[in-house]
């Protein structure tokens, strides 16, 4: 392992975890000490931006595509900039609880509140990961498809990348690589730009939320509501929160952490915008989208305006969303599942004492992939049931989070001001309550007439 | 740091408001579950 550091605040015990944690934090201390901010946000960055381009998953890539070929250029385009500000700022909080606490989510859930909810927390947490895991694949294996790769390869593909990636036992190598791979969510930029999209419609739209082809219907309400369902899930709580803690993140790194989840939102949003710009030549030539089932459909079908290379991006996004995805949730499952057992859960950590951890990573997804294998699997009805979950299971999620951000005795002075909690909690009661009625009005279509 | 090598925090005391909140969560739940269940099933037997 070397010579031993010392780091301030980051008791060495010779454990390999602590010293990899430490290694790390010496890095981001001499960088702030030669005051060098880039470099010093490049080693701090990473949950963030992880969280926020996580989010931007298979199934979301697809909503976002729906929308641009249902609505083309218009309402949606703001609509998707304040749904990723409502993100920034339900996961800036993760972020202070990480630091001020250095506990993940589920620990603070099952500690300040009893076993009772945190097992509770982490039933809804595993039961959501897996389902949506299953429709990361689904993603993976639908973009795939457009380049003729069986789904056994692709999949088992999909499988090996998310494995490798937590084989070295390093956090910061697990994050780079993931970093990498995200990166690639980009892709739909130039597929974007190869629809040739009217920038002063972009622009009107902007500053007008217009236009709203076909006012507003239940098909709009519907998709209001999976829109703002997506942008907000449990995992990205747990998540966020639980990587800040095993990356180290102090308080003197706090603006820092917040810039790289503001990043995250701003680079997430661009992508998500890019989808709905890539896809909006389907709304322009009345291609009727509404049944498409996966990415292949979409890339299929927009071939014809942006052509093979556009289709191509669009595809190979779709295949980086699902995989990215699937490395930070399977993440996410593993770590709060250590905390309720309080067994070793860090990415540093070797296979050695953190069996529970590691086999809950890997599991999660070989699961998801054989699940997605499966001759005549009731994909439909999981990706249905993954909606219907994720919404009605985020109003706890949100209300522990709000309640632990306001938990003075172990949050201190990082605790919710009056602004936050006002911000924050009418974002919170407003993605809880639009979650709650998305997961009735799925259950009950006709709520909401035709 | 990883669980094990950390003091646990205290539970905490839940003041009136919070209790409140806590059951009309386990209320919520009560009613979330069998809508989960409903969905998942009226898709199996929709045919998929």
């Amino acid at each position: 392992m070397g010579e031993t550091l010392q780091v301030p605040g980051f008791a060495l015990t010779g454990d390999r975890e602590d010293e990899l944690r430490a290694r790390d934090r010496a890095q981001v201390d001499q960088a702030r000490r030669q005051h060098r901010p880039l470099w010093r946000f490049f080693l701090l960055a990473g949950p963030g931006i992880l969280v926020m381009l996580g989010e931007n998953d298979g199934p979301s890539m697809l909503s976002y595509a729906t929308t641009g070929a249902i609505y083309g250029i218009g309402f949606f385009i703001p609509f998707i900039l304040v749904t990723f500000f409502m993100a920034f700022i339900v996961q800036e909080m993760t972020v202070r609880l990480g630091i001020a606490t250095r506990s993940g989510h589920a620990e603070l859930i099952f500690e300040r509140f009893g076993p009772f909810w945190g097992y509770f927390a982490m039933l809804d947490l595993a039961v959501g990961n897996v389902l949506t895991l299953i429709t990361e694949f689904i993603a993976i294996r639908a973009g795939a498809a457009y380049f003729g790769i069986p789904a056994v390869f692709a999949v088992s593909a999909g499988v090996v990348v998310v494995v490798a990636s937590v084989s070295f036992h390093r956090y910061f190598t697990w994050e780079r690589a993931a970093l990498t791979l995200a990166a690639f969510n980009l892709l739909f930029v130039p597929a974007a730009l190869l629809a040739h999209p009217h920038w002063d419609a972009v622009v009107r739209a902007c500053l007008t939320w217009r236009p709203l082809p076909g006012g507003v219907t239940a098909n709009f309400i519907t998709l209001i509501l999976a829109d703002v369902g997506a942008t907000v899930t449990p995992w990205m709580i747990f998540f966020q929160q639980s990587a800040v803690v095993d990356k180290g993140i102090t308080r003197a790194d706090l603006p820092q952490a917040r810039f790289d989840t503001a990043v995250g939102a701003t680079v997430a949003a661009i992508a998500a915008i890019a989808t709905v710009l890539a896809s909006a030549p389907l709304f322009t030539h009345h291609v009727h989208a509404a049944s498409f089932a996966g990415g292949a459909d979409f890339a299929t079908a927009l071939q014809p305006y942006i052509g093979g290379a556009g289709a191509s991006l669009f595809a190979l996004g779709m295949i980086e969303a699902g995989l990215v995805a699937a490395m930070t949730i399977s993440t996410s499952s593993a770590y709060a599942l250590g905390e309720v057992l309080r067994t070793r859960h860090s990415l540093n950590s070797s296979f050695a004492v953190a069996k529970p951890f590691y086999i809950v990573a890997a599991a999660s997804v070989i699961v998801a992939a054989a699940v997605v294998l499966v001759p005549h699997a009731p994909l439909l009805a999981i990706t249905l049931a993954v909606n219907i979950i994720a919404t009605l299971l985020m109003a706890p999620a949100l209300l522990f989070l709000l309640l632990l951000a306001n938990d003075r005795e172990v949050v201190g002075s990082l605790a919710n001001g009056l602004k936050s909690n006002i911000l924050g909690g009418t974002i919170v009661v407003g993605i809880a309550l639009m979650g709650a009625f998305y997961g009735a009005i799925t259950v009950f279509p006709g709520l909401l007439g035709k | 740091m990883s669980t094990p090598r950390r003091t646990a925090y205290p539970r905490r005391v839940l003041t009136p408001p919070i209790a409140a909140l806590l059951w009309f969560l386990r209320i919520y739940v009560l009613v979330a579950i069998p809508l989960v269940v409903y969905a998942f099933v009226s898709t199996l037997r929709a045919g998929n």
